[in-house]
């Protein structure tokens, strides 16, 4: 960076495709990067796709339209978000062109800092069953909230919050010991050690995984 | 030029009489007597907390595993694992089972209602309770899944005072009932790891936020087996826990940087004899305009005399801009207009950092935050964090938009000294001007008011 910076003056390299990939692939992030909201903060265990896909009972994408903080209506004392999803895509579970959850939130920051919540971009939500309840939540916290991010082509991509660290790790031969068929995008994906991944491939492995339960 | 001795001098301005904080899990609003204060406990007195009556673990047949008094004495040792730092003023002590209206007199916290109750207490700030969920069925009911080891939440805060006045610890005793069997979602885990977890979380209930540190370890992908001197420095309070326990590995179980922190938050007397503090801004290439988010880290220069490396083990952070609230609001679109209730809205704090180090020789670095740090495993004031193009630069002496970003300038610091302006211009960042601003700090009125092409024609005409 610093040869470049004496032979490739500030306008040059502002000019250059380099610096244009930068700002493109920055753009994402900036303009989708809120979250839908925050977990909290809570230590879970390390799961793979799999586990996740197998301990979800709705996989949906979508985009979040309101998100509202309110006491659980049985239980005073829990603080809960109630969140509504525009549903563009259901992977596994039966959900509508809408879907609304209640999750609780632990934490006294979440619940006096309502504007984090807002504006959140197109998401994937891997959910709990709901509870007797009325509460659910993303399985493995921030592990089953994935974030559709696009790059400079319009490609869309998916990240959880913990980069999809150890999300495929062994998941080609779960998928084989059960006799599930995967595409060559998907064992590809499959085949990595994490990072952001392909919005097509990842929607084709939670699929496939679904259709064949453990 | 101008620009860098104006940025200079503003930066000398606000060290003197700066507020000591960092590393917090959150900062005051503006309405705070101190705005961007660290969130602290007062320890004037030890911090009571309660646990939970019932078993710490029992399998799905119910047999318990870890019993009341082994998993009371389990939690009195984790607490002691921020207690025992030499360097530090907290404490903690217990102060009795678990009570609350409707709860059995045993205080066993089992059913939804059960903790409805003792949450209930919290809120009110009479109560810290430790709630032990021996077979994971609390969790369940709670819409949550048995991947979640623990969790910590703050159930009261005193917003003026910057105080923590009440919060939580919970445990899943389910990862410790001996029965590993995740096709059936029962997962185990060491005896060691389990607590590395809890301890985590008693540090967020202390009010410490995450750390980042040796993330090339964690974007390397390696799971499990972490090399020595980067699982050494890698912070316990990092996002994510992915390699071995660092107790199986023979080391503390608390990283410089948790050490360095909970002694910042909370010193006692040998604090200015253990640390010292590295603080500054960080620029964008313009060399005025502050950077928030990024990680900011202070690594000890390796000792080639020694087997290990500490530049890897013996490093503290904070984010850049950790006191500025991660949201000012803004009164456009949507609801916002007020922004995050937290962080100070004084914006010669956007790009400031302040970092605790032990005495010895130091080289200071800038990264941006993993991007995948978000939510609950956000680290610092913005979430998700924002990456910034020249954000990978260390320190030196000559400074500037145009230097070499890997040339390290070594910094010496004593014990009880404190060094400031230790301010980084990033390299080749996007302009933060237009072509008719000159960054220039303006008070009061301006000598003119601009006008516009329309006015300017009419008066044209007129005279």
């Amino acid at each position: 960076m610093f040869v470049q910076s004496l032979v490739c003056p500030m306008s040059t390299f502002l000019a250059s495709p380099r610096f244009r990939n930068l700002v493109f692939s920055l753009l994402p992030v900036f303009a989708l990067g809120i979250p839908a909201f925050s977990q909290g903060r809570g230590s879970t265990a390390q799961a793979d796709l799999d586990q996740l896909v197998q301990t979800a009972e709705n996989i949906v994408r979508g985009q979040v339209t309101s998100a509202t903080f309110e006491p659980h209506p049985q239980f005073p004392n829990l603080q809960t978000v109630l969140v509504t999803l525009s549903v563009s895509k259901v992977l596994k579970g039966s959900v509508g062109s809408t879907l609304t959850f209640r999750q609780l939130v632990w934490d006294a920051h979440d619940a006096s800092d309502l504007a984090r919540f807002k504006g959140a971009g197109e998401v994937v939500f891997f959910l709990n069953p709901v509870s007797r309840y009325g509460l659910t939540s993303p399985v493995g916290l921030e592990q089953g909230r994935f974030r559709v991010i696009r790059d400079q082509k319009g490609a869309r991509y998916v990240v959880n919050g913990r980069g999809n660290m150890g999300l495929f790790t062994q998941v080609s031969e779960k998928a084989t010991s059960r006799g599930i068929a995967l595409s060559r995008p998907v064992r590809q994906m499959l085949a990595g050690a994490g990072g952001k991944a392909s919005l097509d491939s990842f929607e084709a492995a939670v699929q496939a995984l679904a259709s064949v339960p453990r | 030029m101008i620009r860098r001795v104006f940025a200079l001098l503003l930066s000398m301005i606000l060290t003197a009489g700066y507020l000591e904080a960092g590393g917090p899990l959150s900062v005051t609003g503006s309405t705070a007597q101190n705005p961007g204060q660290a969130f602290v406990w007062n320890v004037s007195t030890p911090i009571r907390y309660t646990v939970d009556g019932g078993p710490l673990s029992a399998t799905p047949a119910g047999v318990t595993v870890i019993d009341n008094a082994q998993g009371l004495a389990r939690v009195q040792s984790l607490f002691q694992n921020w207690q025992s730092v030499p360097t530090t003023s907290i404490s903690f002590t217990y102060a009795g089972k678990i009570t609350a209206p409707g709860l059995s007199s045993g205080g066993d916290v089992k059913t939804i209602q059960d903790f409805n109750a003792v949450m209930g207490t919290c809120n009110n700030g009479s109560q810290n309770p430790v709630i032990f969920d021996a077979d994971g069925s609390l969790l369940r009911a709670l819409g949550l899944d048995p991947l979640v080891i623990g969790f910590s939440g703050t159930c009261k805060l005193d917003p003026q005072a910057g105080q923590i006045l009440s919060a939580f610890v919970f445990l899943n005793g389910e990862f410790q009932d001996g029965v590993n069997d995740p096709a059936n979602n029962n997962y185990e885990l060491t005896a060691d790891q389990f607590d590395e977890a809890i301890t985590h979380e008693m540090g967020h209930f202390s009010g410490l936020g995450h750390s980042q540190i040796n993330l090339d370890l964690y974007q390397s992908g390696v799971v499990g087996n972490c090399p020595l001197d980067e699982l050494a420095g890698l912070p316990l309070m990092f996002p994510v826990e992915f390699c071995q326990s660092r107790k199986s590995a023979g080391l503390p179980i608390l990283a410089p940087d948790d050490v360095a922190w909970i002694s910042k938050l909370y010193p006692n007397s040998s604090y200015t004899s253990s640390f010292g503090t590295i603080s500054g801004f960080i620029f964008f290439s313009d060399g005025i305009t502050h950077v928030q988010g990024l990680n900011v880290i202070a690594r000890r220069v390796d000792d080639p005399s020694t087997p290990v490396d500490e530049s890897l083990r013996i490093a503290s952070s904070v984010v850049s801009g950790f006191e500025f609230t991660g949201n000012p609001g803004q009164a456009i679109t949507g609801d916002n207009t007020g922004g995050s209730s937290f962080g100070s809205r004084n914006p010669a704090l956007i790009g400031y950092y302040e970092i605790p180090v032990t005495p010895g020789t130091y080289t200071v670095q800038t990264e941006n935050l993993d991007a995948s740090f978000t939510g609950g495993s956000s680290v610092g004031p913005l979430d998700p964090p924002a990456l910034t193009y020249g954000a990978d630069e260390y320190w030196h002496p000559f400074e500037s938009a145009y230097d070499d970003p890997s040339v390290k300038g070594p910094l010496v610091v004593q014990a009880g000294q404190k060094l400031s302006n230790i301010n980084i211009i990033l390299n080749q960042t996007p302009p933060r001007f237009d072509l008719f601003e000159d960054g220039e700090v303006r008070s009061g009125q301006p000598p003119f008011l601009f006008l516009g092409p329309r006015r300017l024609r009419l008066a044209g005409k007129t005279s």
